[in-house]
């Protein structure tokens, strides 16, 4: 009768206030009660926990919870998600209700063994459970709306702005921190874990971050489509000039020797307003999907802050397809079909109720080859000049790379596979820039297309050739490459060719975010800082 | 492993954690006394302390038992309750932990998780256009998506004219063939549509179904007859707008039938 999901049922309890408080609490508070034979080895805990570094690695499992959105499938139990970032006293009374809603739906055959008043009381209790579900708090916030609702236990410790805060200024938060405040020693993991600092240089190493990622990065919502880096675009993502080895920072499993986590920086000079300063991205922080519920994630945030920390960096550009505390600018994900038929037989896009295949395909069409006069693949002895053109060019924006040379060559000489750069010459001058990476996904569960060749808009300049021409171009070189579909991000000055090019909108949002430092909120178009995805 | 004394005291909370995952997974089986027992400890760590809901009502049995396992506990410490938990556990199996780990490091024991880290999820084309409900969708609609059963249905109980043209002027015919569905052509053919039907830009089906590169389709309607040298209001026929591969397909047909 006591039937094992409902062991964890704690909806029985949810009437008293004071116990839906005592879950948000912190584990120091329950110490009381703690019997006089362990008190010796709690305190040493206690100890542990006032440690800056450590506390905050400790209690930031929300980072993990809040940004993942399927709440409801979160296995953990109360002791995990009473910490997570929706510890807020609001979300911990949904908390009750979607345990109960899991034991419900588990426990079906159970229920219609029950009499009929305890079938009606569990059907009340879905009733609730499902209401409570359908609260924005029930799933990481996509919209700001939602997200000022939640509280946000974690970046509350963090240098990063509140979401009412009304800024002025353009500087850092909190000051560079001196050789003796930076924690030397590696943040601590869940038993059975281990740190291995990464030789993606070294082939088979290179192609077990390849496995993680692409076993486990990002899947969209339906499971349909995930990125498929290859080993070569990692290399070429995560070895820039001035990559450092240290801040490929990999967890394993001791025993196996699995690889089960990755975080990774990579330096970069970036434009804030008017202000430039030295810092990093941050980027492809994966946990193996069987690991999500042992707070892994959160101590690699924790452990690559440290890192960079010790190189004498203080800040970071890093982006989230939710929202966090607090968005610098937030972008939308633009799609311009090049093989409509495929992306429709995949069902990444679909046909509205009057739309014909027929007129679809005609819609589409592209000429057979780039129009503009002098339209050519970018070449080596071009990078002079282009990286100049470039250079010039992105000074219009707010938020974006300083590009020295030596990166300009890394990020923008064409590489097949990988990156693909253009120029328009007139009269022996340069005078417009484009480029676009190459990131395919994973179609899954199709029968017939196992890949989607998916093009990324990277950066660009236009300074003679309107934008149009220069990007239909850029399209049909797309298109006669065999990519299915051309991606652009609603930044720069793309919100000028997006619609008028027949590129429609996506349903995947791009936070944008500084790690200490506030500065006033960006439009979309004063951005020009492009991450791999 | 065995012995649970020996575990280090800041692991507990790990260990009983993924105990809980445990005797979720595995715990199907087991007898009430011994669920019961698991559900008292996990209260008292959950809900921090003793007992303090009111007794269910005499005929919540499952409810009163369950209150029961928890109320007898009364101010049991967390960590004993953990502790408890644990030793149970380790008692009933012995080897729960590393059966644990080899879930967690890929065994066949898949269970739901969340989604990614930092939400980031592959972009797709927003849909932009609300589904209809079943009491909405018409003859066409059912057509478009495939759905022959229904199509079938309709057609059989007359409500619908297989020749009839929407308010865009296609057919039941031209949006099969437009979408590619060669089960939904045949369907129709079979219940007397008109093979050469023509939208009223007079496109027959099969302009449709080579200007879409549907070859199944296109075969299928020459097969059973349809006149290829039908005109739209352009004056093209349907071989005028096929790709280079869909006039080979149409000239052997052809050949085949000359």
């Amino acid at each position: 009768m006591a039937d094992v999901d409902s062991l964890h049922d704690l909806s029985d309890a949810d009437g008293d206030p004071s116990a839906i408080e005592a879950d948000a609490e912190d584990d120091e508070t329950n110490e009381e009660s703690i019997d006089p034979s362990q008190r010796k080895k709690s305190k040493k805990k206690k100890r542990k926990a006032k440690d800056p570094e450590r506390s905050s690695g400790d209690s930031d499992n929300q980072i993990c919870d809040a940004p993942g959105h399927k709440h409801l499938d979160v296995p953990d139990n109360v002791s995990l998600s009473q910490s997570g970032m929706d510890a807020d006293s609001e979300s911990q009374g949904s908390q009750d209700s979607k345990d109960e809603d899991e034991n419900s739906g588990a426990d079906g055959t159970n229920i219609i063994s029950q009499s009929d008043t305890q079938k009606l009381a569990n059907l009340t209790q879905i009733q609730n459970a499902l209401e409570l579900l359908s609260m924005p708090q029930s799933a990481a916030p996509k919209s700001l709306d939602e997200a000022k609702k939640k509280k946000y236990q974690f970046w509350e410790t963090q240098p990063v702005p509140k979401f009412d805060e009304d800024i002025k200024v353009n500087e850092e938060i909190e000051k560079d921190k001196g050789p003796s405040e930076i924690r030397q020693e590696s943040l601590t993991l869940p038993t059975g874990f281990v740190w291995d600092t990464l030789d993606i240089s070294e082939p088979l190493i290179l192609k077990e971050l390849y496995t993680l990622l692409n076993e486990n990065y990002v899947e969209d919502d339906d499971n349909m489509f995930r990125f498929d880096y290859s080993p070569e675009f990692l290399q070429w993502a995560l070895q820039p000039p001035g990559w450092l080895r240290e801040w490929h920072c990999g967890v394993r499993v001791i025993k196996s020797k699995k690889l089960v986590g990755f975080i990774s920086a990579v330096p970069a000079n970036i434009k804030i307003y008017d202000k430039s300063k030295k810092m990093v991205e941050i980027n492809f922080l994966c946990v193996h999907k069987k690991l999500r519920a042992k707070r892994v994630a959160p101590v690699l945030i924790k452990e690559i802050t440290r890192r960079v920390h010790l190189q004498g960096l203080f800040q970071a550009v890093y982006t989230a397809g939710v929202v966090l505390p607090k968005p610098v600018a937030s972008c939308r994900y633009w799609h311009r079909s090049l093989n409509p038929r495929k992306l429709i037989e995949v069902k990444f896009s679909h046909l509205s109720r009057n739309m014909t295949m027929q007129r679809t395909l005609k819609l589409y069409k592209l000429p057979d080859t780039p129009r503009t006069p002098g339209f050519r693949k970018l070449t080596v002895s071009d990078v002079p000049e282009a990286y100049q053109l470039l250079t010039r060019f992105m000074r219009r924006y707010q938020l974006a790379p300083l590009f020295n040379e030596e990166e300009f060559r890394h990020w923008f000489i064409p590489r097949d596979g990988i990156i693909n750069s253009y120029v328009v010459e007139t009269n022996g001058k340069l005078t417009d820039f484009v480029s676009f990476y190459s990131l395919p996904s994973t179609i899954m569960h199709h029968p017939v297309h196992k890949s989607l060749r998916a093009a990324y808009s990277f950066y660009n300049a236009s300074t003679k050739t309107p934008w149009i021409d220069l990007i239909q171009d850029t399209l049909i070189e797309a298109k006669n490459m065999g990519f299915d579909v051309f991606n652009a991000l609603d930044l720069m000055d793309n919100k000028v060719f997006l619609e008028k090019l027949k590129f429609g909108v996506g349903d995947g949002f791009l936070q944008y975010y500084l790690y200490n430092w506030k500065c006033p909120h960006m439009e979309t178009k004063q951005v020009s800082v492009i991450y791999f995805f | 492993m065995a012995d649970e004394a020996s575990y280090d005291f800041d692991d507990l909370e790990e260990v009983f954690r993924s105990a809980t995952d445990y005797v979720r997974i595995h715990g199907g089986s087991w007898d009430s006394e011994k669920l019961l027992y698991f559900y008292g400890r996990f209260k008292q760590v959950a809900k921090e302390g003793k007992c303090n809901t009111s007794k269910p009502s005499f005929f919540d049995f499952q409810g009163k038992a369950k209150w029961d396992a928890w109320n007898k506990l009364g101010v049991m410490s967390k960590n004993q309750a953990m502790m408890e938990y644990v030793s149970l556990l380790t008692n009933i199996d012995q080897d729960w932990r590393n059966k644990m780990e080899t879930v967690c490091e890929g065994g066949d024991e898949s269970r739901s998780q969340q989604g990614n880290t930092m939400g980031v999820s592959v972009s797709v084309m927003a849909r932009t256009e609300d589904e209809l409900s079943d009491g909405e969708k018409t003859i066409f609609d059912w057509c478009k998506e495939g759905n022959t059963d229904k199509v079938r249905q309709m057609l059989i109980a007359g409500s619908a004219n297989v020749n009839g043209l929407d308010e865009e002027g296609l057919g039941l015919l031209h949006w099969a063939s437009d979408r590619g569905l060669t089960n939904m052509v045949e369907l129709l053919l079979s219940l007397h549509a008109d093979i050469n039907i023509q939208a009223s830009d007079l496109q027959t089906a099969l302009h449709y179904a080579v200007s879409c590169d549907h070859a199944d389709v296109a075969k299928l309607l020459v097969v059973r007859g349809i006149n290829p040298s039908l005109k739209d209001s352009d004056g093209t026929t349907a071989m005028d707008v096929a790709s280079d591969d869909m006039k080979l397909l149409l000239q052997s047909l052809q050949g085949n039938k000359t």
